[in-house]
């Protein structure tokens, strides 16, 4: 049951000490709402409170329990026993919890409210008894919202009179004021969390902004690092001589660190070469440098052959104090050793900066990227150098090879013209030979030429020699007799007839009464038979064939002796034995 | 028994028959031929050379020369017998000398077989001017002689002069 008292509503029919009381009240209420207006903190406003109360109704023991969202409830008490309090301070606890954890009786709760209860039970089901202490006469529970609620109980007048309406309608607006003090404080500490937290976030913001420019210019920097690394990478790349790229990327690691000097020493154990590189002012002379110290310093960062080609063992730094004996006059501030392998390696040193400022961490970090970026241009530059041998190699060899291929060339035309020599040569043999087995007129012309060429000059120098006309030739002709017209001589007896063939000839076939006389034995057969012949008688003559004019010759032997009647007759036997004469034998 | 005996002499006739036809046709003989008939050449030539009238004589009794080329013929006919037979002697050009040779003795041979017909009483005049009438029997000899030159003209391979320098030359390449 929520009881709502205006406390003008009072009794209607007020004497004027009531009315008096009231205006007193009324001032009270006025000056108390000055007063706690300008309390900010809800301890004060609460402690005030309290004894403003306590002033008011006129009263020994008071008692305010104040529940918000913390943990602990506000407890004030005047008055009251300690041990009593104690209870209802660990009760007050317990309620807290159980109110706060319902959410349904947080929401049957209307905001700013205020009501009274009794002291000794339980106004309503929700209402949890707390273990109010002995004289507590009156209670008030007031509302503000859902996270802020609390009692305030009073304890008997000082001068036993109970609450009258008046006190209580005065208490009661007392507790609203209470409640618009706690709100305003409250809003007055909300702005002023506010205000702090906008204060610590204007700092953060400022802070992050200071923060935000370092990071700008860290990134810049980087951004000029990476720039320095790519340009390195790229220029390095295009360089494929040994001492050129050297000089390059000394002049590129000057320039990006700003630094005053720098040297780099390259070390090849393979070729025995030392390739170095000097930048700035004072360099060294790179004669006059301890070059087996380095060496040992630079192999000393390397405990075994496999940290030679290990990523990070390849690019180290070298501590300043190891180099300070090395290198005379102002040292190198930053040194980097690197190594390609086993057998090449090398370090990169720089001096102080031309600006202020010493070498940070990150210009540590960059030189060695740089370095590490240098090292594939390096190896890239050893490669080219390969390669170029090689080419150089291949291509006296690709010289010597086109030579081969043009002696061999020459070789095979030398070759080609024998074996077209050889084939004419055996053609030649081949065509000799297949010459001898043929029978060629040529031969017969051969042998017949030969032949007469020797027998006819031998013929015309022998002693034996013959003349190749016939002998008949050179004789006059003889007077010629037909053969009818010898028979008719023969028969009337007027003439002799001479057979002039060989005697073998006569022997076989000859005219009946004929004579031989051979031409070979005519001297002989003549003066056997003619001697005694008159040199008048007529001499018919005969005997001849296709080879031989026995007749003629005969008949010439015969006039030379004499004989001037001599006839030669041409048909011989044949034509007498055709004419039917008689023949011997 | 018989029968197998019978192809023992079959065999045995066989291996005769092929011995003797290598025999025959071996360039051993052709050479020995060779040698025989071109030295008979030289041989007939020798004299018949050195009495050109003799030999005319003989030629004009065989009839078939005309008289205006008996001279002629007994003056270089014992030459060309002579450069005849030395050339197969010797081998060179021996296949043409060969078939030259030939030709001669065919010619000899076919006068003689007229004149023989035609029973001339005369000589043979083949190597002097002397000796037996020519018959049937000297048709016969040159009979002999000509197959003796066609053998060496088939088989006749051995020793030529010129071949032998050619062999050497087939052996080189």
């Amino acid at each position: 049951m929520t009881i709502t008292k205006n406390p003008l509503s009072a009794e209607p029919h007020s004497s004027l000490r009531e009315l008096e009381y009231k205006s007193y009240q009324l001032g009270l209420l006025n000056e108390y709402l000055r007063e706690l207006t300008f309390l900010e903190k809800k301890q004060e406003i609460l402690e005030q409170f309290l004894l403003m109360c306590m002033g008011a109704v006129g009263t020994g023991k008071s008692l305010l329990l104040a529940f918000d969202q913390a943990e602990k409830p506000a407890l004030y008490s005047r008055g009251f026993a300690e041990s009593q309090i104690q209870v209802l301070r660990e009760q007050a606890l317990k309620w807290r919890q159980k109110h706060f954890s319902r959410e349904d009786i947080q929401k049957d709760l209307i905001p700013k409210q205020v009501l009274e209860i009794s002291a000794h039970q339980s106004s309503t089901g929700h209402e949890t008894h707390l273990p109010w202490p002995d004289k507590t006469d009156y209670i008030v529970r007031w509302n503000l919202d859902a996270g802020c609620c609390g009692f305030l109980a009073l304890g008997t007048k000082l001068d036993g009179t109970p609450y009258s309406d008046l006190d209580r309608d005065f208490l009661l607006q007392l507790v609203e004021i209470l409640m618009d003090s706690l709100q305003l404080a409250g809003s007055r500490a909300e702005v002023d969390k506010l205000n702090n937290e906008l204060t610590q976030k204007n700092k953060e913001l400022i802070q992050a902004l200071n923060q935000a420019e370092k990071s700008r210019e860290n990134l810049d920097r980087q951004v000029f690092h990476f720039k320095a690394l790519s340009d390195t990478s790229r220029e390095l790349s295009a360089i494929l001589e040994n001492d050129k790229l050297l000089d390059a990327f000394m002049l590129m690691v000057l320039g990006v660190m700003s630094s005053r000097r720098g040297c780099l020493i390259f070390y090849d154990e393979q070729s025995d070469k030392i390739l170095s590189s000097f930048r700035g002012q004072e360099t060294y002379d790179p004669a006059s440098l301890p070059h087996s110290q380095i060496k040992d310093l630079i192999v000393s960062l390397y405990p075994s052959d496999d940290h030679y080609t290990k990523p990070e063992h390849r690019v180290q730094h070298v501590k300043n104090g190891q180099l300070q004996s090395i290198f005379p006059g102002p040292g190198l501030e930053m040194v980097v050793a690197f190594s390609l392998d086993r057998d090449r390696f090398g370090i990169i040193g720089v001096s102080s900066r031309l600006v202020e400022e010493g070498y940070s961490d990150q210009e540590k970090e960059l030189l060695i990227s740089l370095t590490h970026n240098f090292l594939p241009a390096l190896a890239n530059a050893y490669s080219f150098e390969t390669i170029q041998d090689l080419n150089l190699d291949l291509g006296q060899r690709n010289f010597e090879l086109s030579r081969t291929i043009e002696e061999l060339k020459k070789s095979h035309e030398t070759i080609n013209i024998l074996q077209k020599a050889r084939n004419r040569v055996r053609d030649l043999i081949h065509m000799e030979a297949s010459r001898l087995e043929i029978v060629r007129v040529w031969d017969f012309v051969l042998i017949i030429v030969v032949t007469l060429l020797i027998s006819l000059p031998y013929n015309s120098s022998s002693p034996g020699g013959i003349s190749l006309a016939p002998a008949v030739w050179s004789l006059p002709d003889p007077e010629m007799i037909e053969t009818a017209e010898a028979a008719a001589k023969l028969e009337s007896g007027s003439a002799v007839i001479v057979d002039a063939r060989p005697n073998e000839f006569f022997q076989q076939e000859r005219i009946r009464d004929a004579i031989n006389l051979p031409a070979i034995l005519f001297d002989f057969m003549y003066m056997m038979h003619f001697a005694g012949l008159d040199p008048e008688k007529e001499i018919i003559v005969y005997g001849r064939n296709i080879s031989r004019r026995y007749d003629e010759q005969v008949a010439f032997e015969l006039r030379q002796r004499g004989h001037e009647q001599v006839l030669v007759m041409p048909g011989g036997v044949k034509e007498w034995k055709a004419q039917g004469l008689s023949v011997s034998p | 028994m018989e029968s197998a005996g019978a192809i023992g002499i079959a065999m045995n006739i066989k291996a005769f028959y092929n011995l003797s036809l290598r025999v025959l046709t071996s360039k051993e003989l052709a050479f020995i031929l060779r040698l025989y008939i071109g030295g008979l050449f030289v041989f007939a030539s020798l004299y018949k050379m050195n009495h050109a009238a003799e030999f005319a004589e003989s030629i004009a009794n065989y009839q078939l020369v005309p008289y205006w080329a008996v001279n002629v013929l007994a003056v270089t006919m014992p030459w060309l017998e002579l450069v005849c037979g030395l050339m197969l002697v010797i081998g060179f050009r021996a296949k043409s000398v060969t078939v030259m040779i030939g030709v001669m003795m065919a010619m000899f041979t076919v006068a003689l077989v007229i004149n023989v017909i035609w029973e001339t009483p005369i000589g043979c005049g083949c190597f002097s001017t002397s000796g037996d009438l020519i018959g049937w029997h000297t048709v016969l000899r040159d009979v002999i002689w000509l197959a003796m030159i066609i053998h060496i003209y088939y088989f006749d391979r051995m020793l030529h002069l010129e071949n032998r320098f050619m062999s050497m030359l087939q052996k080189i390449q």
